[in-house]
């Protein structure tokens, strides 16, 4: 077994610089439970009640990819895939296509400096298993990557690889609720001109304490824009490190949780402009109930000579309870002049006015509170490009914190 | 159909006495108006009425139909009858209009052992109180009063009314910031709303919007109390020779 600091990794400390609010003793745990030999068990593993999300997404067209521990199961005669999508099972000592070793462990590594990830680096040197999928040209319907089975059970490392062709355009939809925790990678390199758009759903009740790190370098004129959904597990943190190198890059970031008891969700984000003329938005939002805790760290990063930045973070959160604490630490490290750079954070409860009105039209306290809780939240799905996506989640949401109110 | 008597009010996060003995008696049918001048008390006479908290009660009393209803939470009153047409038209972002409506038209229905009725009757029903009062489908999808105009948000509130059907309907101020078309649609809309079993509180500054929603009687409001009360005349006069016949008149 390793642990903590033998194992070379060096493994962050309570209280270092980006840990001072969440715990990392928890994600050494389950990097180091998670081992091949629980690769097998999960086969016979008794799966954990299917998340809310799965059901949710039934009624979109989609290419689906189910995740299996040693295999990913899709319908190999569909054209889209044949044509335009190429997708492997990244499982280590069978197969690995050639082209991932372009992306593999490089964009972490380059992201490595100044702040090591050394938990991104575990994942990358001992996950197992993981996906990898190159888009060459716009796919129309969205991909969706559900962990299922492979999430139940015991702890995961995951490793995933992606990859946005020049002028290509991917929808990416990972579904699944960890059961008992996950460290995982997804390196993801969008091209120039390419579209990535990427939505995270781990919801439903679980003992999961899970680590999510998302790696992305985005190329001239691409664009990234990252959703993620939480909720119902006692520990997430939702790491995001970008990189836009070449000028006119767009990166959005932007998630919901919804807390309610004894559970903690972190977002910590990391974008760096290093071309010209690129824009990068943060938007967070959390309901916290019952003494749920909710972080967001997040930097803009400007580096000297990327004129013309435009920045945005706003990080936000309603506590519906005195219990509930939101801890944040938002930050601008602007070294150009000539940009546009904001960030805000605010931190409240019910609106009085609000909850009389809609109680006076005869609306009870509970259910009113519910509506204003997800009126809060909603917002954050215009963050997200697919209607049809953010019609699904709405239903999710509203779920979610009709259940946690 | 509503007693008031003798109500004070005192605003807790200011220790300030409001309404200092108010008293106010609306059969079923009628309809009342209350005129007066800024900072009298009338939005706060409303708010009571309609179960806002942050006031004290220290006396005085609100009956309705003989039922004790100044313990009752905002959404018992509103299932008992009560609907405030707001002064302000509070703006909630990320709730749907739609969906606020129906909301709300559920919870009342629930709350007084009703059927609910069908999704698509319901959107009917809607959409065609809303043509009436000239709010456009989009005005619906919106959220609820979000960057509405003032009279949007005046023509919202009546169109809640007339959905949710109330049986004592108060509206603070409904006429300010609206044109004279849509005055006339507003009041149209009340006037639709005019039953044998039905009462309704207009406060307003301005005579006019009564020369479309006629009252049965018109109530005086200075310094927390109702001071005076007369016949639809007494706005025409007020209108003419403002308050200061009527203060003379008390000192
Ligand atoms: N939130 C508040 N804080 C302090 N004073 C208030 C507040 N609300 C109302 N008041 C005071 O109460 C009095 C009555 O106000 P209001 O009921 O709004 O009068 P009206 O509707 O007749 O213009 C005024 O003196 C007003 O300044
Ligand atoms: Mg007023």
């Amino acid at each position: 077994m390793l642990t903590a600091n033998k194992s070379g990794y060096n493994f962050p400390q309570r209280g270092d610089e980006y840990w001072k609010f969440t715990k990392p003793d928890q994600f050494v745990e389950i990097s180091e439970m998670a081992s091949p030999v629980n690769l097998e068990n999960v086969i016979d593993a008794k799966s954990p009640s299917q998340t809310v999300a799965t059901h949710k997404l039934d009624d979109i067209d989609r290419i689906e990819f189910v995740l299996h521990p040693n295999e990913f199961l899709f319908d190999q005669s569909d054209s889209r895939i044949v044509n335009s999508l190429q997708a492997e099972f990244n499982y280590r000592h069978r197969r690995k296509p050639s082209w991932i070793d372009e992306v593999s462990g490089a964009i972490e590594n380059r992201i490595q400096k100044p702040i090591p990830r050394p938990f991104a680096k575990y994942c990358i040197d001992h996950s197992q298993i993981g996906f990898c999928m190159w888009a060459k040209k716009e796919i129309t319907d969205p991909v969706v990557l559900n962990y299922g089975k492979c999430f139940a059970g015991g702890a995961h490392l995951i490793h995933n690889i992606i990859r946005v062709s020049s002028g290509a355009k991917l929808t990416l939809v990972e579904i699944g609720n960890p059961w008992s925790g996950v460290n995982m990678v997804n390196e993801v390199h969008v091209e120039p001109r390419g579209e990535f758009n990427h939505i995270r759903i781990a919801v439903g009740n679980s003992e999961a304490r899970s680590l999510f790190h998302q790696y992305a370098k985005v190329d001239e004129s691409a664009s990234l824009k990252s959703f993620s959904l939480f909720g119902g597990a006692p520990l997430t943190r939702n790491e995001h490190i970008i990189e836009l190198p070449e000028d006119d890059a767009n990166a959005h970031v932007s998630g919901v949780f919804v807390g309610n008891g004894n559970v903690l969700q972190d977002d910590t984000v990391f974008i760096r402009h290093i071309g010209l003329n690129g824009t990068s938005r943060q938007v967070f939002r959390k309901v916290l109930n019952n003494g749920a805790t909710g972080v967001f760290q997040g930097k803009i990063h400007v580096n000297p000579g990327s004129q013309k930045t435009d920045g945005y973070q706003k990080s936000q959160a309603l506590l519906l309870d005195e219990k509930s604490q939101f801890l944040v630490k938002p930050e601008l490290e602007i070294y150009a002049d000539d940009v546009s750079c904001s960030h805000g954070s605010t931190c409240g409860s019910i609106d009085n006015n609000s909850l009389y009105y809609l109680r006076s039209r005869g609306i009870s306290k509970d259910e009113a509170i519910s509506m204003l809780s997800l009126g809060f939240l909603k917002e954050v799905l215009d963050e997200i490009e697919s209607e049809e996506i953010v019609a699904n989640l709405e239903d999710l949401l509203t779920d979610m914190v009709n259940n946690a109110i | 159909m509503l007693i008031i008597e003798n109500l004070h009010a005192i605003l807790e996060e200011e220790s300030k006495p409001i309404l200092k003995g108010v008293n106010l008696r609306v059969g079923p049918g009628e309809v009342h108006a209350i005129m007066g001048p800024n900072g009298s008390g009338k939005s706060t006479l409303s708010y009571v009425i309609s179960g806002r908290d942050g006031y004290e009660i220290p006396e005085g009393s609100i009956t309705y139909n003989n039922e004790d209803i100044l313990e009752l939470e905002p959404e018992e009153r509103a299932a008992l009858g009560f609907f405030l047409a707001f002064q302000y038209p509070v703006e909630i972002p990320g709730v749907g209009n739609m969906t606020f409506l129906r909301t709300a038209f559920n919870a009342i229905k629930k709350a007084r052992g009703e059927e609910e009725i069908s999704a698509s009757d319901f959107l009917k029903l809607v959409r065609t109180k809303a043509k009436e009062l000239n709010i456009g489908p989009d005005l619906l999808k919106r959220p609820v009063n979000y960057g509405f105009s003032g009279g949007e948000k005046k023509r919202n509130e009546i169109l809640q009314m007339a959905v949710l059907e109330p049986s004592l309907c108060v509206l603070d101020e409904t006429d300010s910031g609206l044109d004279i078309d849509a005055m006339k649609q507003v009041s149209a809309g009340v006037n639709a709303l005019r039953s044998p079993d039905r009462a309704i509180i207009v406060i307003t500054h301005y005579q006019r919007l009564l020369n479309h929603i006629q009252p049965d009687i018109v109530h005086v409001m200075v310094d927390g109390g109702i001071v005076h009360s007369g016949g639809a005349e007494l706005a025409l006069d007020i209108e003419n020779n403002g308050y200061s016949n009527i203060l003379s008149n008390l000192n």
